[in-house]
C-alpha cells in the first residue's frame, strides 16, 4: 500500500456502537468483537475511499490535537485490515521495520495514543458460556466451558471433580 | 422395499399420544414440554415457575418457540430431546431435569423479548444498579451474598436483566449457595437481605473474580474495553447482536467499569460500597 492509496472501511456485515471516544464493531460472519480506542477508531472513520493516508494522519493530528507521523495511520491500517475491518486486505510494509520499531519510533515521536484494536470471539454456546450444568455421567457439555473441570460431570450434574 | 421411516413415524405419533404436556411463557419467549414420565412431568411442572420469578404464565401447548421433551426409553433410560433433536441420555432424572431446567432458562435468557441477559449477579446500592459479571464456578453468589448482607437489594446471583434503555430489572431467583460439593437454594431473606422491586439504572460494573490473597484494588476501564469484556457474560450476543450491543452501550456509557481481583468476599463488599460512593453518590 502507497501514501497516495486510498483505504475504504468495510460497511457490510457489521454492527457499529460509538462508545465514548472508541467504538465498538461486532463481525455477523465471524462472530468477533473488536474494540478500536480513539485513534484507531478515528482512523477507521476516515478510511472513507477518498482520503489518502496523508490525509489521513492530517485529520486525525488536527483532531487529537498532537503531530501525527503516518506511520501511526499505517500501525492502525495493519490491525484494521488484520482484523478484516478494511473493504481491501493488503499487505502493509513499514519499510522494513517490525512493527515493534515502528510502535516504538511512534511512540517517541507523538502524544496520541496508539492506535489498538482489541478483539474477542463471543462464545459458540450459551450453556458453555453460562453454565456448568451437564447430566451425571455424561460430561460432553463440560468440554467447551471453563468449569472447574472440563471432563467430568459430578454426581451433582455440575463440570466439577 | 418398503420405506422403513413413515413407520417408525407413526410409532412415535402413537406413542406421543401417551404423553403429558405443558407450556408456558416467560419474557416473551413460549416454551412448552413434553414427558412420557409421570415423575419427570410432575418435577419439572412444579420447578418451571419458579425459573423465572414474576414473569411465568401458563400457556397452551402451541406455537412454541422450543419444545423440550424426555422420553424414557424401553431400556429405562431417559433422553432429552430439543426440538426434536437428541441431546443427552441419562440413566437417572435428578441430575436430567436440573441439566433441562438450566437449558430452558438459557434459552428463555437468550431470546428473551425487548430484555438483554447477562450472566452476572446483581444488586443495587441507593438507588443505582451494580452488575457483576462473572463465568460459572466464579464466585458471583458469595459477593452478592456479602452485598446484600451489608444492606445492598438484591436483583439476581445468576442473570442482570437489561431493558431497552439500559435499566437493570430484579431476577429475584433464590441464591444458589454452594457449599462442599452441593449446591442450596436460599431465599434472599435467610441471609436478612429484601429482593429488588423495581428497575434501576446501571452505576457500575464490576469484572472480578476471586483469587485468594486478591489485593481487590479496583481499576477503571475504558466503556469500550469494558463492553467487550462484558461481551463474554451477554447470552443473546449471537442470537440478537444488534439490539444486544445497542442494550450494551446505553448501560455501559453511564456506568462506572472497573476490574479487579479480589480476596475474601466480606472485606472485598465493604471496600466496593465504599468506592462506589465516593465516585457516584
Amino acid at each position: 500500500m502507497k501514501s497516495s492509496e486510498t483505504p475504504v472501511a468495510r460497511k457490510n456485515g457489521l454492527v457499529v456502537q460509538e462508545v465514548a471516544d472508541e467504538v465498538l464493531v461486532y463481525d455477523l460472519d465471524t462472530n468477533k468483537a473488536h474494540c478500536l480506542n480513539e485513534t484507531a477508531a478515528m482512523v477507521w472513520r476516515n478510511c472513507d475511499g477518498t482520503r489518502t493516508v496523508s490525509d489521513i494522519s492530517k485529520v486525525v493530528e488536527g483532531k487529537l490535537g498532537g503531530k501525527v507521523n503516518e506511520d501511526l495511520i499505517w500501525l492502525a491500517l495493519d490491525q484494521l485490515g488484520e482484523k478484516d475491518l478494511l473493504e481491501e486486505k493488503r499487505e502493509l510494509s513499514f519499510s522494513g521495520r517490525s512493527r515493534r520499531e515502528v510502535i516504538r519510533k511512534i511512540g517517541l515521536a507523538t502524544a496520541v495514543a496508539i492506535p489498538l484494536v482489541a478483539s474477542l470471539t463471543t462464545p459458540t454456546s450459551v450453556l458453555a458460556a453460562a453454565s456448568c450444568a451437564c447430566t451425571a455421567g455424561n460430561p460432553a457439555p463440560c468440554a467447551a466451558t471453563t468449569c472447574p473441570s472440563t471432563t467430568n460431570c459430578n454426581l451433582a450434574g455440575q463440570c466439577a471433580p | 422395499m418398503s420405506n422403513p421411516r413413515p413407520a417408525k413415524k407413526k410409532v412415535l405419533e402413537k406413542e406421543l399420544l401417551d404423553y403429558k404436556r405443558v407450556g408456558f411463557e416467560a419474557y416473551g419467549v413460549k416454551i412448552c414440554f413434553e414427558t412420557n414420565d409421570q415423575g419427570v412431568f410432575r418435577e419439572i411442572k412444579r420447578s418451571l415457575p419458579g425459573l423465572f420469578p414474576g414473569n411465568f404464565k401458563d400457556a397452551g401447548f402451541c406455537l412454541c418457540e422450543s419444545v423440550y421433551r424426555v422420553r424414557k426409553n424401553p431400556r429405562n433410560l431417559f433422553e432429552l430431546i430439543v426440538d426434536g433433536k437428541l441431546d443427552s441420555v441419562s440413566p437417572e432424572t435428578l441430575t436430567l431435569n436440573r441439566f433441562l431446567l438450566t437449558l430452558i432458562r438459557l434459552r428463555v435468557a437468550e431470546r428473551a423479548v425487548g430484555r438483554v441477559f447477562l450472566h452476572a449477579g446483581a444488586v443495587a446500592w441507593k438507588g443505582k444498579g451494580i452488575i457483576i459479571p462473572a463465568g460459572s464456578f466464579r464466585g458471583k453468589t458469595t459477593l452478592v451474598g456479602a452485598l446484600v448482607k451489608k444492606g445492598a437489594l438484591y436483583f439476581s446471583d445468576e442473570f442482570a436483566v437489561l431493558d431497552k434503555n439500559g435499566r437493570l430489572h430484579p431476577f429475584p431467583k433464590d441464591l444458589s449457595i454452594r457449599s462442599g460439593g452441593n449446591q442450596r437454594e436460599t431465599p434472599v431473606r435467610d441471609l436478612g437481605g429484601r429482593a429488588g422491586k423495581r428497575a434501576v439504572p446501571v452505576g457500575f460494573v464490576l469484572l472480578t473474580e476471586y483469587k485468594k490473597g486478591g489485593s481487590g484494588n479496583l481499576r477503571q476501564i475504558t466503556p469500550g474495553a469494558g463492553l467487550l469484556e462484558v461481551l463474554s457474560h451477554t447470552i443473546p450476543i449471537r442470537y440478537n447482536p444488534e439490539f444486544t450491543l445497542e442494550v450494551l452501550n446505553k448501560t455501559l456509557n453511564r456506568a462506572i467499569i472497573a476490574k479487579s481481583f479480589r480476596g475474601e468476599a466480606e472485606v472485598f463488599s465493604e471496600r466496593l460500597l465504599n468506592f462506589f460512593e465516593k465516585h457516584l453518590i
